[in-house]
């Protein structure tokens, strides 16, 4: 048998206007895409060879399900326009289907099966019980002769939904993690029942977990978070210390901030949904909820063009810097502290810290020409210290439980925290921190380093004001 | 952001109208100022507040805290969803009381 999957723009363009960045077919149940579901069913039922049909068709889906070896079928791909009826997308993959009876998935649903579950029987001649089509599509089945129609469920235990609203996701996500998670394939590990866990997932003792829920791939969880029970999280994904997740479905590469409160919505980069009215929301606020653009972060090119950026600082600062530090320190206007750092790998590294008074006109031109931090320079040729990176943690035993908790930690010469004016030791620059780990890029170091310089100017005058 | 004041016995109600973000810091924390000379507790209508980050956020924790200091009270009536759905995440709905109505705002101080 041949299954041709047929998913047409007209019954999901509701869905891309929610979550642009998915193709809609693409669209997670339980970490899993729906169209997967689609083709498991239609492996069950007897298909080696399945095509999927689209009036819109997109890149991702080929790239995910390929030619379909893992499944162990061959899958195919075809396109057809919005207009077609069923007939003209018969026709026009009539040389796919040669003399093979047809399984058609027509529409944009899901199927209730299971995976242990004997199909064959859906397509006997004379098979009764209800039709297996809703709102949202039908299914049909084609033999080697005759028109395709729509199979009758003949009493198995099989259904078909309709995917006509944001709650209808969050509902057969639900169902699927509470009650039929047994019926499907679901990512992740499980070792106990109603808890999957995907790979790479950072998880501290005091994350409080409440069957039933399901993490992604490289998952983390903050300290003190609560997650579940009903919580879906995606690949990807960071929930800072503090926050809450019940019945939601946070979707991949989301970034959730501290202290946050998700009940019943389904998140995605910085849009959250209401499960309950489907209102969504873009929120500003990128330490509240945003995207992941760069969860991994760490770019030979980047590593390069940081390298060859401290290069450039140290020549042209070492000597102002070593001027002005032998001017300045006479007048206690320039400070030196030795302090004893975490490197990335967790290692203490010493450095020198200087800061600068802006009591006098030159201390106020080395402060805004950040030629205190020349010193930290030879950390980053060394390869010990980052460009940009997070505000470096003191090697004390608190900081040490801070790294621990701390994925993705890289300590820099120039720190997020510092651009954005976040007051030291505040709660925000934990945030704010962890943010930028999850968010970092070439160009937004970038951002950081001359909005760092910028901010320095605009304190001198506010300085200048202040007398 | 606009303000439109109305007294309705010992209760004052504000009406909101614009974008409440750090722009509109100074000019609110001022304006509240002014309306506390009297001290009357005060319904926030948020009928026309079209939008609120979490700087917005900040400010309308700093006048409950103001006006707790004076033994009154800030409360908030007509929120939209937007609103709702940043006070729900972040838990503000915790710290201050909203009402579907203004009325019902208005007769939660008698």
């Amino acid at each position: 048998m041949k299954g041709l999957i047929i998913i047409k723009e007209e019954r999901c363009r509701w869905l891309r206007e929610l979550v642009p960045v998915y193709h809609p077919a693409m669209i997670t149940l339980c970490n899993k895409p729906l169209l997967e579901y689609l083709l498991e069913f239609a492996i069950l039922c007897g298909a080696d060879k399945v095509r999927f049909v689209f009036d819109s068709p997109d890149d991702r889906i080929e790239d995910y399900f390929d030619t379909g070896s893992r499944w162990g079928i061959d899958i195919s791909y075809s396109s057809t326009r919005e207009n077609d009826q069923l007939e003209d997308i018969l026709k026009k993959n009539s040389s796919f289907r040669g003399e093979d009876p047809l399984l058609i998935l027509d529409g944009f649903f899901f199927i209730r099966f299971d995976k242990g579950g004997d199909y064959g029987a859906l397509f006997l001649p004379g098979g009764g019980g209800a039709e297996l089509c809703c709102e949202g599509g039908e299914i049909r089945f084609q033999g080697e002769s005759g028109p395709p129609a729509i199979i009758k469920g003949g009493g198995l235990d099989l259904s078909i939904h309709p995917i006509m609203e944001i709650g209808d996701i969050f509902s057969h996500s639900m169902d699927i993690l509470s009650r039929d998670a047994h019926r499907y394939i679901l990512p992740g590990y499980n070792n106990e029942e109603g808890v999957y866990i995907g790979r790479n997932v950072t998880l501290p003792k005091s994350v409080k977990i409440t069957r039933p829920i399901l993490l992604g791939n490289n998952v983390q969880l903050g300290k003190n978070c609560e997650i579940g029970p009903g919580a879906v999280i995606g690949n990807n994904v960071i929930v800072d210390g503090g926050s809450r997740i019940e019945n939601s479905i946070i979707l991949d590469n989301t970034y959730i901030g501290g202290d946050l409160t998700i009940k019943e919505k389904i998140v995605h980069s910085n849009m959250a949904i209401s499960v309950e009215t489907g209102n969504a929301f873009k929120f500003v606020d990128q330490h509240l909820l945003s995207g992941i653009s760069n969860a991994t972060g760490c770019h030979p090119l980047k590593i390069l063009l940081h390298w060859c950026m401290a290069l450039f600082f140290y020549v042209v600062g070492v000597v102002p810097a070593t001027v002005m530090q032998f001017l300045l320190k006479n007048g206690g206007n320039w400070q030196e502290e030795e302090k004893s750092i975490l490197l990335a790998d967790g290692t203490p590294f010493t450095v020198k810290i200087c800061r600068i008074r802006r009591a006098s006109l030159g201390a106020r031109i080395a402060s805004g020409l950040a030629l205190d931090k020349v010193v930290l320079l030879p950390g980053v040729l060394s390869g010990k210290l980052d460009l940009v990176g997070n505000k470096p943690i003191v090697a004390t035993s608190e900081g040490k439980i801070f790294f621990d908790d701390f994925a993705g930690y890289l300590p820099g010469v120039f720190s997020f925290s510092e651009a954005e004016n976040i007051v030291e030791g505040n709660f925000q620059e934990e945030i704010t921190e962890r943010f930028f780990t999850a968010n970092r890029s070439l160009v937004m170091d970038i951002k950081v380093i001359f909005k760092t310089l910028i901010n320095r100017w605009q304190l001198q005058e506010k300085d200048y004001a202040d007398t | 952001m606009q303000y439109s004041e109305q007294h309705v016995g010992n209760v004052l109600v504000v009406g909101l109208d614009g974008r409440l973000d750090v722009e509109a810091e100074d000019g609110l924390l001022s304006a509240f100022d002014g309306w506390m000379k009297d001290k009357p507790d005060i319904v926030m209508d948020c009928t026309h507040l079209e939008f609120i980050d979490s700087s917005g956020l900040g400010i309308l924790l700093r006048l409950l805290k103001r006006a707790m200091g004076n033994d009154r009270d800030v409360r908030f009536a007509n929120i939209n969803e937007q609103v709702r759905m940043l006070f729900e995440i972040t838990r503000a709905d915790q710290i201050f009381q909203v009402f579907a109505t203004t009325d019902d705002a208005i007769h939660s101080f008698a």
